[in-house]
């Protein structure tokens, strides 16, 4: 049986109000490519459970910052808004804190991307800055490794990455260890000096095949009317809810991928990995 | 300590507004009726990982379609490819339920799901073969006697109405238990297995979302599909 990997999502409003989580599918798709069995997590009163029933825990990213508060500081250090207009997600704060603390106290594994990395900063007592990023999927960073860390070991001594990031560590937390620095010095992983748990800034998630959707569909603003038969041929397979067949259903191939960190990941959590 | 039992529901298309990316989303009114009635619930991502899943998990639910798409503007092919993928997924997922014996749930395009899974069809032009309009709207249903429904609710409770679509020709072994006005079906059981089927939302039936406010209570509903899960599980 593969390891089941629980993933933590975001949280959002629909367009009638009413909240849902979402997740990238990406994640799912690198985890199962690794060799994992990945289930979404929902209810925020579940994270004992959750943490006896999975093997590992991925906390995503998100575009909702975390909130100061949770590292002792005010919005104040977040420029030019009032703590009312503070683009954070104190709901998903207090889920992830609650399940990352959960699977940190079983020993189990725990990766954070992003936003992720930052709840487990905040979690064992490190603190955060804002770093200025427009969320472009575009943005590429050059990235070193510290030699000697796992993080080096897998991903090599240099290499670029996908990140876009609104917050970054300021002072790590109790027994993390940068091992991963941008251009500027911006740590952009870390490791624990004795658990099975990383934090990246950038997205190890395959998104080659997101990407290629992004930059097709980013300038694509108005709605192709659907022929006539078009629409006949989709009413007779809503008949029987049969798929279409002019779409594969997946184009998911393009994640076949997983890359060096989730492989590794996958592989902590299945217990055959260790250090 | 014996563990609560796990309960999977089903996830719907969603892109990103970030990337633009494909996701998987889901409603928390689902989640907060699953964990409200003593479930731990829990999302499949992935159709490779199908008999991992169902090991793990002692009932199915398979939820009303929900999508969420950034731009009004999305191609046609990346809609496309959403709605396959979660027809796929869906359709995986029961069957290897079915297959188990395992309990499975369906609410509104859920329950329509499971009909067409076992062989039944569904009418895609409710409002002009019943004249009225079910979106956003409460009637009664009438329930069958001896009924799973009628046994929990009563002989004509009131339900809330959010579809376009309703089962046609029932499944085998489908039993159509309760009707609208209208005469079109509104919950269903399996004649031999722990199936269910809504065609209205009892997770709007509940706590912060009691739509209507003259509705039957969503709560019971849950409660009664998790104690069958529970009961199997042991």
């Amino acid at each position: 049986m593969r390891p089941l990997i629980l993933i933590s999502p975001d949280e959002r409003p629909s367009s009638d109000g009413r909240p849902y989580y979402y997740l990238r599918r990406s994640y799912g798709l690198a985890v199962a490519a690794a060799g994992g069995a990945p289930l979404m997590a929902a209810d925020p009163a579940c994270f004992s459970e959750y943490a006896e029933i999975c093997s590992g825990l991925i906390l995503s990213d998100g575009i909702k910052l975390l909130s100061p508060g949770r590292y002792g500081r005010t919005s104040e250090d977040i420029p030019g808004l009032s703590p009312f207009e503070l683009p954070v997600s104190v709901a998903r704060d207090s889920r992830e804190l609650c399940l990352c603390e959960a699977f940190l106290r079983a020993k189990k594994p725990v990766l954070g991307i992003g936003r992720g990395m930052h709840v487990i900063n905040v979690l064992l007592g490190g603190t955060l800055k804002t770093a200025k990023s427009d969320g472009h999927p575009d943005a590429m960073t050059h990235m070193t490794a510290v030699p000697g860390s796992v993080l080096r070991r897998l991903m090599g001594e240099s290499f670029e990455a996908l990140c876009c990031a609104r917050q970054q560590t300021d002072r790590p937390g109790r027994g993390l260890v940068p091992s991963v620095f941008g251009e500027k010095g911006a740590v952009m992983g870390f490791e624990h000096e004795e658990l099975p748990v990383f934090g990246v800034q950038w997205h190890p998630e395959p998104l080659a095949g997101d990407l290629e959707l992004y930059r097709l569909n980013r300038d694509k603003d108005e709605a192709r009317p659907i022929p006539e038969e078009e629409m006949k041929a989709s009413r007779a397979r809503a008949v029987t809810k049969k798929p279409d067949p002019a779409f594969p259903g997946d184009l998911e191939a393009a994640f076949s991928d997983p890359g060096p960190l989730f492989t590794y990941f996958v592989s902590l959590c299945e217990g055959g990995l260790h250090g | 300590m014996d563990r609560r039992p796990v309960i999977l529901i089903a996830w719907g298309p969603c892109l990103d507004d970030q990337f633009y990316s494909h996701g998987m989303m889901l409603l928390r009114s689902y989640e907060l009726a699953v964990a409200a009635n003593g479930g731990v619930p829990l999302i499949p991502l992935d159709a490779s990982s199908i008999e991992e899943y169902v090991s793990l998990a002692d009932g199915l639910i398979l939820p009303g379609a929900q999508r969420e798409m950034v731009k009004p503007g999305v191609p046609r092919e990346v809609r496309g490819e959403a709605s396959n993928r979660r027809e796929i997924f869906h359709e995986a997922l029961f069957k290897a339920f079915y297959e188990a014996g395992k309990p499975v749930m369906g609410i509104c395009e859920g329950c329509q799901k499971i009909n067409c899974c076992l062989g039944g069809t569904l009418d895609v032009e409710l409002q002009k073969s019943r004249g009225v309009l079910h979106w956003d709207s409460a009637h009664t249903v009438s329930c069958a006697e001896g009924s799973v429904i009628r046994a929990l609710w009563g002989e004509e409770p009131v339900v809330n109405s959010f579809h376009n679509f309703a089962i046609e020709k029932a499944g085998e072994g489908i039993v159509i238990t309760a009707v609208s006005p209208q005469g079109n079906a509104e919950a269903f059981e399996h004649e031999s297995r722990p199936i269910f089927g809504y065609q209205f939302h009892p997770e709007r039936m509940r706590g912060d979302e009691k739509l209507p406010c003259d509705g039957a209570d969503g709560d019971i509903i849950f409660r009664h599909f998790i104690s069958i899960c529970s009961e199997r599980k042991n």
